[in-house]
C-alpha cells in the first residue's frame, strides 16, 4: 500500500512542484499517472521509491519510509526509471547477481516473459537496443513479485507491437497484494491496461479514482453539436460530429477515453473537482 | 534480517559490484603495476650506477602509487555521477552501509598492497642493484621518514579524492585535484609565514606541513634542523588517519544523503 500524507516537494522551497499532496494507493490496482510534461510525475515516483526527500509531509510504503531505503523497503519494491541502467553482462549474468537481493523472483516467470517479449538471449545488455532493455527490465521487475512496482514512462522507446506485448504481460502480472503504478504522458498506451487513474496538474491531484468510478461520473460518446450543451467538459471535432466528454446525469454506460478524460481534466478542473466531489 | 549490516547481503552486493566494475578494476589495476614493473625494475637490469634508474623509483613512487592510486580511487563512487546508474545502485535491496562499505573494500584491496608492493620492491631492487654495482658508486633508498611522510601525504590524498568522487557528480577527480592544490597551497604558505614569524625571520626556510623545519641565517650562515620529537611526530601523524576516517564517513554520510 502506498500513502502520502499532505506531502510537499519542489527542487527549491520556493518552487513547489506539488503541495499538500494526499492519496492512499491498495494493492490489487494497476494505477495510471498521468501529467503533462513537467507536471512532477517522475518527482512523485522518485519521492516513492525514495531517491527524492520531502521537504514537507510524509510518504508510507508498505510500512516503510521510502527516504530511509532500508533493505527491506527495497526489497519489496521495484523502480523502472525512464533512462534505464543495464551493466555490460548476459541475461543471465544479470539475472544471477541480482536477482538474489528478491527472495520472491520467480526464474520461470522471468523466461516465460522474455520470450513473450521475444528478448535474445545471449546478447550482452549494453548491446541490446534502447526498447528491448526495457523490455528486459520490465520482464525482471516482473519476475521479482514486489508488492510495489512503480514505472516511469516504461512505454517510451517500444514499437507498436511490444506496447500491445507490454500491457498483455503486465496486466498479467497484477496479483492480488501487488499495486503497480504507471505514469505517462502517452495516455493510450494505458488503454486497457489500467483500472484506475489519477491526474495531475497544477501542483494537485485533480482526481484519483477508479475508471469505473469515472465512467459512473463522466460520459465519453460522440454528439452533433456541443455548442450550447453545457454538461460537455471537452470536445473534439470527429467525422461523424464531436467525440466529447460530458456529465454522466443519466448513468449511462461508456468506455473511458484516456486522452479525452486528460484533457477534459486538465481544461475544466473546477468542474471536474465538483462532479468528483465525495 | 539486519537492516544496517548482513554478511550475506554483503556478500551479494560485492558480487554486483564486481560484476559491473571488476573488469575496469583488473584493467586499471593491471595497467598500474605495469608501469610501476617498468619504471623499478631497469635498475637491477644493469652493473653501471645511473642517478637516472634511482629517479624512475621516485617517479614510480608518485606517478603509480600517488597519482594512480588516486585516479583508482576516484572510481569508486562513479555509478553515482549518472541518474541512470545512480537509481540502479541505489534501488538495489542492500543497506546504505553496505554500499559503502563495498566501494570501500574494493579499493583498500588494491591501494594497500600496492602502497606496500612499491615500499617492499624500493628496498628490495636497491639491495639487489648495490650488490651487482662494480663502481664505487651505492644507491641510497628513499629515506624511511620520507617514505613515511608521503605515506600519510597519499591517505590525505586518498581520503579527498574518496571524498570528491562521491561529493562531484561530473569530473570529480578534477574537480577534487583542483580544490586540494589551492588548499595545499594555502595550508603550505600559512605554514612557511608561521615559521617565518617564530623564528625572526631566517634567510631561507625549508618545511613541509607536519614535518622537520630547516632554517637558514644570513649572514651568520648559520644553520638549524628542527626536528619534532618522536612522541609529536607520532601525534602529527595522527591527523591522517583522523582526517581519513572523517572523509570516510562524510561520504558514507553524503550517501546516504544522496538525492536523484
Amino acid at each position: 500500500m502506498i500513502k502520502l500524507d499532505r506531502l510537499s516537494f519542489g527542487y527549491s522551497k520556493q518552487k513547489l512542484l506539488f503541495e499538500n499532496l494526499s492519496m492512499q494507493l491498495e494493492p490489487g490496482h494497476i494505477y495510471g499517472l498521468l501529467g503533462k510534461n513537467g507536471a512532477g510525475k517522475s518527482s512523485l515516483i522518485r519521492n516513492m521509491a525514495g531517491l527524492l526527500f520531502p521537504l514537507s509531509g510524509t510518504i508510507d510504503i508498505n510500512g516503510f519510509i521510502p527516504q530511509k531505503r532500508l533493505p527491506d523497503f527495497l526489497k519489496d519494491i521495484f523502480f523502472i526509471p525512464e533512462e534505464i541502467y543495464l551493466p555490460s553482462v548476459t541475461i543471465d549474468q544479470y539475472v544471477k547477481v541480482l536477482a538474489p537481493f528478491y527472495p520472491r523472483f520467480d526464474h520461470e516467470q522471468f523466461m516465460s516473459h522474455i520470450h513473450q517479449f521475444d528478448i535474445p538471449r545471449k546478447n550482452k545488455l549494453t548491446d541490446m537496443s534502447y526498447g528491448q532493455k526495457k523490455k528486459l527490465i520490465t520482464a525482471f521487475a516482473l519476475a521479482t513479485n514486489t508488492r510495489v512496482l512503480l514505472m516511469d514512462e516504461p512505454t517510451n522507446g517500444l514499437d507498436i507491437p511490444s506496447k500491445s506485448q507490454f500491457r498483455k504481460v503486465v496486466s498479467s502480472a497484477l496479483e492480488p497484494d501487488r499495486l503497480i503504478l504507471i505514469s505517462t504522458h502517452q495516455v493510450r498506451d494505458l488503454d486497457n491496461l489500467i483500472d484506475a487513474v489519477i491526474i495531475i496538474d497544477n501542483n494537485q491531484i485533480m482526481i484519483q479514482h477508479s475508471l469505473e468510478e469515472v465512467a459512473e461520473r463522466l460520459h465519453f460518446g460522440t454528439l452533433p453539436s456541443v455548442e450550447f450543451d453545457n454538461r460537455v467538459l471537452y470536445a473534439e471535432q470527429s467525422l461523424r460530429g464531436y467525440k466529447a466528454v460530458f456529465e454522466n446525469s443519466d448513468r449511462e454506460e461508456s468506455r473511458v477515453d484516456l486522452e479525452h478524460l486528460f484533457n477534459a481534466v486538465t481544461k475544466n478542473p473546477d468542474r471536474v473537482r465538483h462532479i468528483f466531489r465525495p | 534480517m539486519n537492516q544496517t549490516f548482513d554478511l550475506q547481503r554483503f556478500w551479494l552486493f560485492l558480487k554486483l559490484d564486481w560484476a559491473e566494475k571488476g573488469r575496469k578494476y583488473l584493467l586499471t589495476g593491471g595497467l598500474l603495476l605495469v608501469i610501476m614493473m617498468t619504471l623499478m625494475l631497469p635498475i637491477i637490469l644493469t652493473n653501471s650506477f645511473s642517478q637516472i634508474l634511482m629517479l624512475l623509483h621516485a617517479l614510480a613512487l608518485f606517478m603509480v602509487v600517488m597519482f594512480g592510486g588516486s585516479l583508482y580511487t576516484s572510481t569508486v563512487f562513479t555509478q553515482y555521477g549518472t541518474t541512470d546508474t545512480a537509481t540502479a545502485s541505489l534501488m538495489v535491496p542492500a543497506s546504505q552501509l553496505e554500499k559503502f562499505l563495498v566501494p570501500l573494500l574494493l579499493n583498500l584491496i588494491f591501494i594497500i598492497p600496492v602502497t606496500f608492493l612499491f615500499s617492499k620492491l624500493h628496498f628490495w631492487f636497491i639491495g639487489i642493484a648495490n650488490s651487482s654495482q662494480t663502481g664505487s658508486s651505492r644507491y641510497s633508498s628513499i629515506p624511511y621518514d620520507v617514505l613515511r611522510y608521503f605515506i600519510y601525504l597519499h591517505m590525505i590524498i586518498q581520503g579527498c579524492v574518496f571524498l570528491g568522487s562521491i561529493y562531484f557528480r561530473k569530473l570529480s577527480y578534477v574537480k577534487t585535484a583542483v580544490l586540494l592544490f589551492f588548499i595545499a597551497i594555502t595550508f603550505t604558505a600559512v605554514h612557511i609565514i608561521y615559521i617565518y614569524k617564530v623564528t625572526d625571520s631566517p634567510a631561507q626556510v625549508v618545511s613541509f606541513p607536519f614535518s622537520a623545519w630547516k632554517l637558514w641565517y644570513s649572514p651568520s650562515g648559520k644553520h638549524y634542523y628542527l626536528a619534532h620529537s618522536e612522541s609529536e611526530q607520532a601525534l602529527l601523524y595522527t591527523f591522517p588517519i583522523l582526517f581519513l576516517l572523517t572523509t570516510w564517513y562524510i561520504s558514507f554520510v553524503r550517501l546516504k544523503e544522496k538525492e536523484i
